[in-house]
């Protein structure tokens, strides 16, 4: 089950990218009000992203700004929905635990994704930045080891993806998209932090991941049991098959865009 | 953490009637109130499912938002598990797992 309700299309909205205005229609059907600006910006997303390449390899995309947990759980890409556990607050600027316990189930594994050790990308919008206490915004099998998991622990403690585990040592923790991926052409692993500034930190791997990524259902907000939630807010995560470090530029400056002029926001 | 003490069957039985109010009209099962095993403290061993004022006033689905109260299923639900007035605050370190990475 998911919104794709062509049905509830409206008739005036030709010109809009088919796949923008399908999940339109699912956020208004879900209980979001949707602008003319917001529809103007999700129709820019969708166009630039097969314009640059990059839409194609998207699986999962959430935009949780519309103050409706409904409307919040739905992925822009395949219309299908997350489930919201727990005590979490649904703002304009994204989502976040009101409590130490809560997370978003994605319901999927990134096998089923087409999401492998030789072929990822993760990216998360921060509009506050990190919460630095004991957080854990995105995990599959949470903390363990050959897990995939970023984790804050009295401050940035490490980014784990598998067997190959990033120091953050370059993070500034301030508001700002992170990504992570590897990039075959390059031969390496990265791990960015992109400010609204334009200023990339970036911290490199050579080699690539070897230990397969489990099959445990993806999270979003906390780990799987609800905990080491996020306190701060989450405006936006995707999860995808590889991005080159040039494509991961590209998309976070198109995802900044998007969450900016959906939430008349910016970035501080 | 203001919630319910109960089993875990219990629990169980409440996030699948959450659920199923959900799928019964058409929509994909987009919330649950959750649960989680009690590690230490009084309740020990007992499920906490958390039902505080952010999880009574959660904007569901709609414009504008229903709430949990709106269902009356939910009604239903809470008084299964002996209505608001039986809730109680736990420490949050009561449920908090010590797992380390």
């Amino acid at each position: 089950m998911n919104y794709s309700l062509s049905n509830m299309l409206s008739s005036n909205a030709s010109g809009i990218d088919p796949d923008a205005r399908a999940y339109i229609a699912a956020v208004v059907a879900a209980g979001g009000t949707v602008s003319g600006t917001q529809k103007n910006a999700i129709n820019t997303f969708y166009e630039t992203g097969k314009t640059d390449g990059w839409y194609s390899s998207l699986k999962r995309i959430y935009l949780p700004i519309w103050a409706v947990a409904a409307a919040n759980a739905i992925c822009m890409k395949s219309l299908t929905s997350g489930t919201f556990n727990g005590s979490i607050l649904h703002e304009a600027k994204g989502v976040r635990a009101s409590s130490t316990f809560g997370n978003m189930n994605t319901n999927t594994n990134l096998g089923s994704l087409g999401i492998t050790k030789d072929s990822y990308h993760f990216a998360l919008l921060l509009p506050e930045g990190a919460e630095e206490g004991f957080s854990l915004p995105f995990s599959v099998n949470d903390l363990y080891v050959n897990g995939i998991s970023i984790f804050w622990n009295d401050g940035f403690s490490f980014l784990r993806i598998t067997n190959r585990v990033f120091s953050g040592s370059f993070l500034t923790n301030l508001p700002s998209i992170i990504t992570t991926g590897n990039d075959s052409v390059a031969g390496n692993l990265y791990f960015k932090e992109r400010l609204s500034n334009g200023f990339e930190g970036v911290e490199t791997l050579d080699g690539i991941v070897g230990t397969a990524f489990p099959s445990n259902n993806l999270f979003i907000l906390g780990d799987s049991g609800q905990q080491a939630s996020m306190g701060a807010p989450i405006g936006a995560f995707s999860v995808s098959t590889e991005f080159s470090s040039a494509q991961d530029t590209a998309y976070t400056a198109a995802l900044k865009t998007l969450w900016e002029t959906t939430t008349g926001l910016t970035l501080p | 953490m203001i919630g319910f003490v109960t089993t875990q069957e219990q629990a169980d039985a409440a996030n699948a009637a959450i659920a199923k109010a959900q799928t019964d009209r058409g929509y994909p099962v987009f919330w649950l109130a959750g649960s989680n095993l009690i590690l230490s403290g009084e309740h020990a061993g007992q499920h906490f499912v958390p039902c505080d004022d952010a999880i009574l006033s959660t904007p569901l689905i709609g414009n504008p938002p229903q709430t949990p109260q709106d269902f009356p299923e939910f009604t239903t639900i809470i008084e299964s598990m002996g209505g608001l007035d039986a809730r109680i605050d736990i420490p949050a370190a009561d449920i908090t797992s010590p797992q380390e990475p």
